[in-house]
């Protein structure tokens, strides 16, 4: 099973299917009672563009309104990659991309209320670990694919909520090792650093979802409050708030740049003072 | 530390390094402009100018006091004492504006509603509370108009959106003033301040060679003109009052 991924007939019965544009599909099936996976599609590498995003965002709000709250598990149907993240040309030229699509999906899952596990099937670089990471749980292949960071090798910052999902789950030894070093992690690697929880398949995830008793959690409370979302939203704010707030990253950029100019304007005064001075010597 | 020029209960003025001025409007309860406002308004840009004199790099900010209200319009039912009101006030405010040889940035700190719309655009750049407030004109919805109402919107923004803004008396927050074009930034309310400064300290310096006010004019020329056409008149009734008072 490991090697080969798990057979759509382990995923259970199919609850509903949802094509990604002309070429992919998102297909949510239940394995068990009040467990929910979403298995996307989009050849040849799951790209986070806008059909991706909205079809998932669509399927979750499917499982959220129309079905007793349980767990989620997001996965995917091509066997080498869970995703390989954003399309660059994609995301800079698709007006309101980041706000309507990415952002939304982000925070959709981040803030969902159930456990949400990602099932890394394959590779995960860049977005596609970010969307990792905005669930609560994530199972890693063990015998296939990898995970990293490698913004600071593109050449491409980071933005706000992008970065923020990592200071706030990962500790900051394993903060620094993905994103200043864009180290690749295999699964073993990724355990230990706690990027992942656990190592396996959908058969060991849902051992787990037993185990901690995940399907409990979505539903009420004792006080009769299903509350597991608005906890969620509480414990990672900042990352809320920067994925609702995109607007605001362009005045903050701006202030920035704007320092930073005036910062290397004095800079280059200073040295070239010392290098006057030096030269008169 | 800024030094400050003029220090009233409801209006403060202070200069900045690098002729940076911050007006800041504190008029209890929410900025709403009487002609008495409006002149003390005119006042403190027309400091400004006599400060800063011609031909050098400067730089004005206009700002409410708090993160709930930047300016929540005219104070509608002056008009009924004084039916020149505006003329004496309001209208004179923004032909001022218009004419100032200095960038003007309109920091919108909150709740921005009616006469304080064309207020705002009628500075040269406006950052707004990402957090907190919206932005409306109401006059279609009040009965209410004046020669001139429409030039600000028509001339600074898309025609779908001042549609929107006149016609539909559209409320918009910070993001979506954002992504219509109304405002150039939106920021936290703990960052706005430092958004605004930092857009004063990047144009003040166009103001140096003394063309700024004639170049404005030549994209807003109308606007301009049309504030001072109805400016000080009162041999004739130059607006419509509001027939719903809000």
């Amino acid at each position: 099973m490991a090697s080969k991924g798990t057979s759509p007939a382990k995923r259970g019965k199919v609850l509903f299917e949802l094509p990604i544009a002309a070429t992919g599909r998102v297909v949510c099936t239940s394995p068990q009672d009040k467990i929910y996976v979403i298995t996307f599609s989009n050849p040849p590498d799951n790209r986070l563009v806008t059909p991706f995003c909205q079809a998932l965002l669509l399927a979750l709000d499917i499982i959220e309104t129309r079905y007793p709250p349980g767990v989620l598990i997001t996965t995917s149907g091509i066997d080498k990659f869970y995703s390989n993240g954003l399309d660059l040309d994609h995301a800079s030229f698709t007006p309101g991309f980041f706000p309507e699509s990415l952002y939304a999906l982000w925070r959709r899952v981040l803030t969902y209320p159930m456990p949400t596990i990602a099932l890394l099937n394959g590779h995960a670089f860049a977005g596609a670990l970010m969307l990792a990471m905005m669930h609560d749980y994530r199972i890693m292949n063990p015998h296939k694919g990898y995970i990293c960071l490698n913004e600071v090798e593109l050449g491409v910052r980071l933005r706000p909520p992008m970065t923020s999902v990592f200071r706030q789950k990962c500790s900051a030894q394993t903060y620094r090792r993905l994103v200043l070093e864009a180290t690749r992690f295999k699964a073993l690697e990724a355990l230990k650093e706690g990027i992942v929880d656990w190592l396996g398949g959908l058969d060991e995830a849902l051992t787990h979802i037993e185990e901690l008793k995940l399907v409990q959690k979505a539903g009420k409370g004792m006080n009769g409050l299903a509350v597991y979302g608005d906890l969620k939203r509480e414990m990672w704010r900042e990352t809320v708030w920067y994925l609702e707030n995109f607007g605001a990253e362009h005045g903050r950029d701006f202030v920035i740049t704007a320092r930073v100019k005036r910062d290397r304007e004095v800079a280059e005064k200073n040295v070239k003072q010392w290098e006057t001075v030096k030269a008169k010597l | 530390m800024p030094e400050s020029i003029i220090n009233e209960q409801d209006l403060a003025l202070d200069r900045h390094e690098g002729n940076i001025f911050v007006i800041t409007m504190r008029k209890a309860p929410e900025n709403r402009i009487n002609s008495a406002y409006a002149q003390k308004l005119i006042h403190a840009f027309n400091t400004v100018r006599k400060i800063l004199g011609p031909d050098t790099q400067g730089a004005v900010i206009t700002k409410g006091n708090d993160a709930k209200f930047w300016c929540t319009g005219l104070e509608l039912t002056e008009s009924d004492t004084n039916p020149f009101a505006n003329s004496e006030g309001f209208f004179p405010l923004l032909a001022t504006l218009l004419d100032f040889p200095y960038p003007t940035i309109a920091l919108i700190t909150g709740h921005t509603f009616g006469g304080a719309g064309p207020f705002a655009l009628s500075h040269d750049y406006r950052v707004m509370n990402s957090r907190r407030g919206y932005f409306s004109m109401p006059p279609i919805n009040l009965g209410l108009h004046f020669p001139g109402i429409g030039t600000l919107p028509r001339l600074k923004l898309r025609p779908q959106v001042a549609r929107a803004m006149l016609l539909e008396a559209k409320r918009w927050t910070g993001t979506e003033a954002l992504a219509d074009g109304i405002v150039d930034f939106v920021a936290e309310p703990e960052g706005m301040l430092e958004v605004a400064m930092e857009l004063a300290r990047q144009w003040a310096p166009k103001a140096k060679m003394g063309v700024y006010s004639l170049l404005r004019n030549e994209l807003y020329g109308d606007a301009g003109k049309a504030f001072r056409e109805i400016s000080y008149v009162h041999g004739r009734l130059t607006d419509l009052p509001a027939k719903a008072k809000i």
